[in-house]
């Protein structure tokens, strides 16, 4: 078995931020704002302190829920752990190939057709020796878009759009998936199918972290919940406990 | 060609560890992909075609339209034969096109791939090829006003022609470090940009392209003796008419190639890890 384990050691990130009058917005004392991390000052520099000190070790199967209010740190930890953000403290190690969930819609464009993203994602994401048509079949049988692979995805509707994209964001096997919430989307009989074919993929991936503000989709995967509160963990423990400690506070 | 490229850097990787670390950084992650870059750059000319009849064939033409003009006028002022001076005019700006996008063009790299930089676990050197793999896919485009001008006879066509295909392939490699530190100072100061395009006018007035350097004398000389991109144009424009190669240019292009790489190297090691920040 190829080695697959995440493991977070004290990880601090500061995030610079570039805004007019950078400093002013400081003064006003925004760095006590409800939503978000901790905006602070060094330097004369104004950053984000969007994660603090967090410790995490997950090994194979112990996939992890991230919940939290917005901008508590979930989406911006899943991308540490992408390697997309680089700490700027402490220690991240990652082992194992990563399947980055969070926007599958980068590089793709309203003129291409289905058939072209589905092709343009597997280069992409996919592996070159693999054939892209056997991609294509299973995403066509798996979304039901049939003849609309042919059109161009600006013909789309928002709900055919997600289809695709869960689909595409499905299609590979992957030693640590990273999946950000918005992925459930799409009308109920199309969950159900959706969520068995990521219980499938997750048979053989060795590792899930999951964003999401939803308590079942989080249920149907994890059994380990991290409650995520101004970029820190203030608690990481049993999903059940977590997602009591987020709802009533202790 | 992608199948010639990966045959090529199969043969190289064993000496890549031969190579410093930060160039290390900028060449690693593109030669164990190379469908990758190679495929995005195709996808998109691809794309740029969609809903146009003739897509990016607008630059090519803009090439033809620009040539024929600057002949008819220049041509005549500077009282030069004709076929000569549009041979010049044409492989000048071919050569230009490319100088002129490493300054411009090329530095949009990453704000251009900002989506897959911020959301993607695709290493940033991959753009960092693409963009110059597009470059040569815009010669391409080009080529075509090449070759009607070789069919009527306009350009000459010799043995040193075959030059041409090396000096892009170092034109290539010097684009690789130049993009790598642009982009970076592009994604950073964002007006950068609109001073860099606007500079860029001036350099073209004071690059030999659509005049020829023994028009000039005395201290006007200066204009292209320390312009680099004079070295660059006439490096790419020389096999482009058939000329042998002038051993002062392509030792002058040589060692700029040398140089960017060091630096560009070193610079995009330091830096590259804020560029998602900075998007």
């Amino acid at each position: 078995m190829t080695p697959c384990r995440i493991s977070l050691r004290n990880v601090h990130l500061r995030i610079p931020v570039f805004a007019p009058n950078q400093l002013r917005l400081l003064r006003r004392g925004l760095f006590k704002a409800a939503v978000g991390g901790n905006i602070a000052e060094s330097n004369g520099k104004v950053h984000v302190h969007a994660l603090r000190g967090i410790s995490l070790e997950l090994n194979r199967g112990e996939h992890l829920a991230l919940i939290g209010h917005n901008g508590s740190g979930k989406t911006t930890l899943l991308k540490v752990l992408a390697g997309i953000y680089p700490p700027t403290e402490g220690e991240v190690q990652v082992e194992g190939t990563v399947g980055c969930l969070i926007d599958m819609e980068a590089g793709v464009t309203a003129e291409m057709s289905g058939y072209e993203c589905i092709k343009f994602q597997h280069l992409l994401y996919g592996n070159p020796q693999e054939d892209w048509q056997v991609l294509v079949e299973d995403i066509a049988t798996f979304t039901e878009l049939g003849g609309y692979l042919e059109l161009p995805l600006r013909t789309y509707s928002a709900g055919m759009r997600a289809r695709l994209m869960a689909g595409l964001a499905t299609a590979w096997r992957r030693d640590i998936l990273l999946i950000d919430e918005g992925i459930g989307a799409g009308d109920t009989a199309f969950q159900e199918k959706l969520s068995r074919r990521i219980a499938q993929l997750l048979e053989s991936a060795g590792l899930l972290v999951i964003a999401s503000h939803s308590p079942d989709l989080l249920k149907r995967y994890c059994a380990r919940g991290a409650v995520f509160d101004h970029g820190q963990a203030s608690m990481i423990g049993s999903l059940d406990e977590a997602l009591h400690f987020y709802s009533t506070g202790n | 060609m992608a199948f010639a490229l990966s045959f090529s850097a199969n043969s190289i990787k064993p000496y890549l560890r031969y190579l410093p670390q930060s160039v290390q950084v900028l060449v690693r992650p593109p030669l164990d992909n190379i469908h990758l870059w190679t495929g995005i750059a195709w996808i998109e000319t691809v794309q740029s075609y969609r809903r146009t009849v003739l897509g990016p064939l607008w630059i090519t033409i803009n090439l033809a339209i620009f040539t024929l003009a600057m002949t008819l006028i220049y041509g005549a002022l500077f009282s030069m034969p004709t076929r000569e001076y549009a041979a010049f005019v044409a492989c000048g700006m071919i050569a230009w096109s490319w100088s002129n996008a490493l300054l411009t063009d090329l530095g949009n790299t990453f704000m251009n791939y900002s989506s897959f930089v911020k959301n993607s676990t695709i290493n940033k050197a991959i753009f960092i090829w693409t963009a110059v793999y597009k470059q040569i896919i815009n010669l391409c485009h080009h080529m075509i006003v090449y070759a009607v001008l070789v069919a009527f006879g306009v350009v000459k066509f010799s043995i040193y022609s075959l030059l041409f295909f090396p000096a892009v392939v170092v034109m290539f490699l010097i684009s690789i470090p130049i993009t790598a530190i642009m982009a970076i100072l592009f994604t950073r100061y964002r007006d950068l940009q609109r001073l860099v395009a606007s500079t860029m006018i001036i350099f073209f007035m004071v690059t030999p392209i659509f005049w020829q350097t023994t028009m000039i004398s005395g201290w006007r000389t200066a204009l292209y003796i320390f312009n680099p991109f004079y070295y660059l144009v006439e490096f790419l424009r020389m096999p482009l008419m058939g000329l042998p190669p002038d051993p002062f240019i392509v030792s002058v292009v040589l060692a700029l190639l040398v140089f960017c790489w060091i630096a560009g190297a070193a610079f995009y090691k330091r830096y590259e890890r804020y560029v998602v920040f900075w998007l």
